[in-house]
């Protein structure tokens, strides 16, 4: 960790930490997570390398996801870390 | 994008019954099974598949014991399927295909581009004339020919570029921007004169000058010859050559100029009411398409119309536009003194620059109106410089050769 920061590489690439971009209250973009714990229409809890990210709201739709990404919109209330 | 390769491809829409997916999810991913707007309602989940990765799922809902059910399937591959015993339809596919193709084969639009001199419908009937119209096999064009016979026709036009385009005839044209043109072929031929005048000016490069500056020239008489008679030493005519009579000549002559303008004239008037009917091409055939129950007396059309394309080089022999006519009736009027002088002047600028177009030196000009009972009359003389240009081809007469030697 300590290499990373003095060389100040990106931490998503080499630690492999996800990337979590949200828009709004309605869309949410995750990368590098490992599976899905948990889906249904009020919660998406997903396993990544850093642990659980746990997003809460109604409605939520799996957009798409594949290995490494996975897009979600609905209405987002919270993320939890 | 996506959904046209998705929707090729073929897709479906399934719920899987099951109160705990992730494994199937997890499963899915795994496994690199692309799926798309995955939802929970009620107790179900429902998601989008493609035709090829849900092959790939039987043995994940093996693993998880689920059931899935197909609602609905999209795409070309489900459509096909739905339609093979269709044999119309096959058939529709197979004869709309040859139809495209066949049509490809013929020009069906023509477009001339950077005339300004030569009117669209005056290169257009050129091209009738020559057999060029829509409809015409895009084998039996040469576009080398049509440019040359395009530049020989019409002298104006210095440069042409014609290029077969998708179905259509494309045309470029570059015209001369107003210098005399010199006759470019070899007949054998006399220069005459086309007024009557004063020679200003002849230099000869080719041929017998027959007048000299300061001479008076009229319309018809021969002012550079073709025949160049050779003489012996007693200076006797033995032979005659012939040749294509090249030169400069300008005649000072005069233009009669008369214009006249009734002042009691109809004009019309528009009432403002219009019907537009749309218009479909097919084949030169014109159908109107709409019932109209207005019936107009006097009337003007306009229609403007373009050709159906494919892409922008694959136009179809159809045509659709719209045909506007608009109702108008004929009204008496009288202009006013103001408004006929400015009528009558605006005709005579109009004139004096044609004349300046064609390439004609104005030297002087005077025109005065002369006021009647019932109309304005403009008259006057203008004088200009021209060039003659008018070749007369001549026939060679065959002359038994005379001796050289005899006196």
């Amino acid at each position: 960790m300590g290499i990373v920061n003095a060389l100040n590489l990106p931490k998503d690439v080499v630690l492999g930490m996800p990337v979590i971009t949200v828009t709004g209250n309605c869309e949410a973009h995750i990368e590098n997570f490992k599976s899905i714990m948990e889906y249904n229409s009020d919660c998406v809890k997903l396993m990544t390398k850093k642990g659980p990210v746990k997003i809460i709201g109604n409605r939520l739709v799996i957009d798409y996801f594949n290995s490494e990404e996975i897009h979600i919109t609905g209405f987002i209330k919270c993320i939890e870390l | 994008m996506t959904k046209l390769f998705r929707y090729f491809k073929g897709y479906l829409f399934v719920i899987i019954d099951s109160n705990a997916p992730e494994r199937f999810l997890n499963l899915c991913k795994s496994k690199d099974i692309e799926t798309w707007n995955l939802q929970n309602i009620d107790e179900e989940y429902a998601f989008y598949i493609s035709a090829k990765d849900f092959k790939k799922l039987k043995e994940i809902l093996k693993k998880t014991q689920m059931k899935l059910i197909i609602k609905k399937r999209f795409g070309l591959p489900f459509f096909m399927f739905k339609y093979r015993k269709h044999y119309s339809f096959v058939v529709g596919i197979f004869l709309s295909a040859i139809m495209l193709y066949g049509m490809s084969l013929f020009v069906w639009d023509i477009n001339i581009e950077g005339n300004l001199m030569y009117t669209d419908n005056m290169l257009l009937t050129y091209l009738n004339k020559n057999n060029i119209e829509p409809g015409i096999l895009v084998k039996e064009i040469n576009c080398n020919d049509l440019e040359s016979e395009i530049r020989s026709e019409f002298t104006d036009i210095t440069w042409v570029s014609a290029e077969i385009s998708g179905t259509r005839l494309i045309i470029h044209v570059k015209e001369n921007d107003g210098d005399v043109i010199k006759k470019s072929s070899n007949e054998i031929s006399d220069i005459v004169s086309t007024r009557n005048g004063v020679v200003t000016k002849i230099i000869t490069r080719s041929g017998v000058p027959k007048v000299k500056v300061g001479d008076a020239v009229t319309e018809g008489m021969v002012l550079v010859s073709g025949t160049v008679a050779l003489y012996n030493d007693a200076k006797e005519p033995i032979k005659s050559n012939y040749v294509c009579s090249d030169a400069d000549i300008y005649v000072n002559t005069q233009y009669d100029y008369k214009d006249e303008l009734l002042l009691k004239h109809e004009y019309k008037i528009y009432t403002g009411r219009t019907i537009t009917k749309k218009i479909c091409n097919v084949w030169g055939k014109q159908i109107e398409l709409g019932i109209s129950f207005k019936n107009f007396k006097e009337y003007d059309v306009i229609t403007e119309d373009s050709v159906v394309h494919l892409t922008d080089n694959f136009c179809l022999p159809v045509r659709t536009g719209e045909k506007v006519y608009e109702e108008y009736y004929m009204a008496e009027g009288q202009y006013s003194d103001e408004q006929a002088r400015k009528i009558l002047n605006d005709n005579y600028d109009v004139y004096l620059k044609k004349m300046k177009e064609k390439g004609i030196q104005l030297i002087a000009s005077s025109a005065k109106i002369e006021v009647t009972n019932d109309k304005y009359v403009m008259s006057g003389q203008v004088t200009v410089s021209e060039a003659m240009t008018q070749h007369v081809t001549i026939i060679p007469t065959i002359e038994p050769e005379k001796d050289a030697g005899t006196q």
